[in-house]
């Protein structure tokens, strides 16, 4: 059974004659590794925003768990369902990396243990303690990424939506992150969607989509290494 | 809980905005508090003067009443005015509106074998005999200027006096012994019960000076009785009436009531409103510059919170767009933002309180001295509102005091404190709002694309 399940979605902005997504229909499972490949323009970022309960289609349906997305409290899905890497990483600036975490980590509802599972996790994402301490916009555009990674991932969400998670990363943090995904998708059981402009991320993908002009076509699946 | 939690880490977080909002929310919880403050105690001031002099009720001739009627003519005088007759005061003594009444009358008579003051040939009658129902409620013994120092008061018809210091010193006489009182052919013994000390000369200073002497005006050769006793020596005569409402708020009633009691309409009913006003005014006028100060400032203060939480919230839309998409609640945003605001009112309330305390007494001496001042150049130049001292209508009543209020304790109560804490309240309401108003309307894909 699919996780995610896009029925013959279309979107359009207010007032805008054309739609940015039409037709798109998808199935997204458990325990993969996606990766969504399209051009500037193509309508990737609306179609995250509309995989991470931040909109609601204006044609077809959104399936999560086969509930329509209508009907799904969306506060609560976000905060708990799904966790969004963001290509502007979305951090609370004023606040420390810490407590960027901690509190998703509360409003998603985690209870005990919360800032060691935070530090932990940082620490996975190359981020120290003495960095934690840190007010976000005292690091690196990736190191801003990685706590961005770090706090989709912070209440154990069943899918993981990335927007360009490598493109502020070096070469090797980029090996590593990916790594990441990968044992997320499959040793975690994680449904993991990735939108990339890298090919490198695509190869490391279980199944690769293309989107182009709002339309969204298979590609390949490749074979595991 | 976290959201309280977050809020509060926001103050720090957000330093010079929240300066900035503590700065102006100081200001006005500053200038409010001690407006607050100076209006309450003003208020309790007036409150309690006005329960003093508003529930005091006077009768008088209302001399332009009585010649637009007819009754007073420039060749005839008074003779048409129907003088109330000492029965009617009594009977107007028992109404409902009443806590009490002083009821005083007076006779002249002899005092045959005794010295007096100011004795003169010439004169046969040596001194007044005053009745009254009440000694201790005489504007003289209440104000001090006649006190009791020896003995008791007398007791209703008992055939017992009280006579002043001076008095019982010039005829060696004391505590129960007993004088001969004539008002007419006929003499009366009294029995001295109390001895008073006597200040009503030095109360009225020179006033009298220019009159002749005339021992039946001389204050010290007053023998003073009840009104029991007083009637069956000379009769009543003439009867002053001082009637004291239960409440101040009662005298329409008891107004109409006297008419319908058959008071002619050319009298008037009246509260001491020039003594009140001589008193109080300078602090009711205070009180009112406070008042609207507070006002002003309230509505200048609100509409700067509001442009500045407006410029704040810009500011902060794309927070607002972060915690909505990690699916933190509408309401829970809001009440962040709540939270944020009054932690931020309550340390400017801890810190406007003792600014308040410690500003509001000077303040309100620098505003009532002026006020006084004003009154003061208003009375010289014989301005309407100037404070006047009036003539009372008892004619045996020592002049009240009439110098208007020069100080005020300014004191924090419970009152003032919780008025001060609800507008506090509502400044943090209102700096809140345009935030809530925000969260409501925007979904944070819109925020959040507008900000990428």
């Amino acid at each position: 059974m699919s996780v995610l399940a896009l029925n013959n979605v279309s979107y359009a902005y207010k007032g805008a004659k054309k739609n940015v997504l039409s037709g798109v229909n998808a199935a997204f499972e458990q325990g993969t590794l996606y990766a969504i490949m399209g051009k500037s323009g193509s309508g990737k970022s609306t179609l995250l925003s509309l995989i991470s309960g931040l909109d609601l289609p204006t044609g077809g349906k959104i399936l999560y768990n086969d509930t329509d997305m209508t009907r799904v409290n969306r506060d609560e899905y976000r905060a708990k369902s799904i966790g969004v890497i963001f290509q502007g990483f979305n951090l609370l600036t004023n606040a420390t990396v810490i407590d960027n975490i901690l509190l998703s980590m509360s409003i998603s509802g985690v209870k005990g243990g919360k800032r060691q599972t935070a530090h932990s996790l940082l620490e996975k994402m190359g981020i120290d303690r003495e960095k934690s301490g840190r007010k976000v916009l005292k690091l690196s555009g990736g190191e801003q990424q990685r706590v961005g990674i770090a706090r989709a991932l912070s209440h154990n969400p069943d899918v993981v939506i990335a927007d360009e998670p490598s493109g502020n990363l070096d070469g090797d943090t980029e090996r590593n992150i990916m790594q990441i995904f990968k044992d997320l998708a499959h040793n975690e059981n994680k449904c993991v969607i990735i939108v990339t402009h890298s090919k490198n991320v695509a190869e490391s993908a279980d199944e690769v989509w293309g989107l182009n002009k709002g339309s969204l076509t298979f590609v390949k699946r490749n074979t595991p290494q | 809980m976290y959201v309280i939690h977050n809020a509060i880490k926001n103050l720090g977080r957000n330093k010079g905005r929240n300066s900035l909002m503590g700065i102006i929310l100081l200001v006005i919880i500053v200038a409010t508090a001690v407006s607050i403050l100076i209006g309450t105690t003003s208020a309790a001031i007036i409150k309690d003067y006005k329960g003093r002099f508003g529930s005091e009720v006077f009768l008088y001739l209302d001399y332009a009443k009585a010649v637009s009627e007819g009754k007073y003519t420039e060749y005839e005088g008074s003779k048409g005015v129907d003088s109330v007759s000492p029965a009617k005061y009594l009977e107007y003594a028992k109404s409902q509106y009443l806590q009490k009444t002083a009821l005083s009358c007076n006779t002249m008579v002899e005092y045959p074998g005794l010295k007096v003051f100011d004795d003169e040939e010439g004169w046969d009658l040596r001194g007044r005999l005053f009745g009254s129902n009440s000694p201790n409620i005489s504007a003289e013994f209440a104000s001090g200027i006649r006190k009791l120092i020896d003995g008791e008061f007398y007791r209703d018809g008992q055939d017992e006096c009280i006579i002043s210091k001076d008095f019982a010193d010039l005829n060696g006489l004391k505590v129960g012994d007993t004088i001969t009182v004539k008002p007419n052919k006929t003499e009366y013994k009294l029995k001295i019960v109390g001895i008073f000390k006597d200040d009503t000369l030095l109360a009225e200073g020179n006033a009298n000076a220019h009159m002749s002497k005339n021992p039946v005006t001389h204050r010290h050769n007053e023998v003073l009785t009840d009104m029991e006793t007083a009637e069956k020596i000379g009769g009543i005569g003439a009867v002053t009436a001082t009637y004291y409402l239960k409440d101040p708020s009662m005298l329409q009633a008891f107004t109409d009531e006297l008419y319908a009691n058959g008071l002619p309409n050319y009298y008037a009913v009246q509260t001491d409103e020039a003594g009140y006003n001589a008193v109080v005014g300078p602090v009711e006028n205070m009180a009112k510059i406070t008042n609207t100060f507070m006002i002003v400032v309230l509505i200048l203060g609100g509409v700067i919170l509001l442009i500045i939480s407006t410029m704040a919230i810009r500011e902060r839309k794309y927070e607002i767009g972060v915690l909505r998409a990690m699916g933190m609640k509408k309401g829970k945003v809001a009440v962040g933002f709540v939270s944020e605001m009054l932690a931020l009112t309550v340390l400017c309330l801890i810190v406007g309180f003792a600014a308040s305390v410690a500003v509001s007494q000077p303040v309100a001496d620098t505003m009532l001295s002026g006020q006084i001042k004003i009154a003061e150049q208003a009375q010289n130049s014989g301005l309407k509102g100037a404070y006047t001292t009036t003539a009372s209508t008892e004619p045996n009543a020592a002049p009240k005091d009439l110098t208007p209020l020069s100080e005020l304790n300014v004191r924090l109560g419970a009152d003032a404190a919780v008025r001060i804490a609800l507008v506090a309240l509502l400044l943090a309401m209102v700096s809140s709002v345009i935030g809530i108003v925000f969260i409501t309307r925007y979904e944070p894909m819109q925020i959040l694309s507008e900000r990428n």
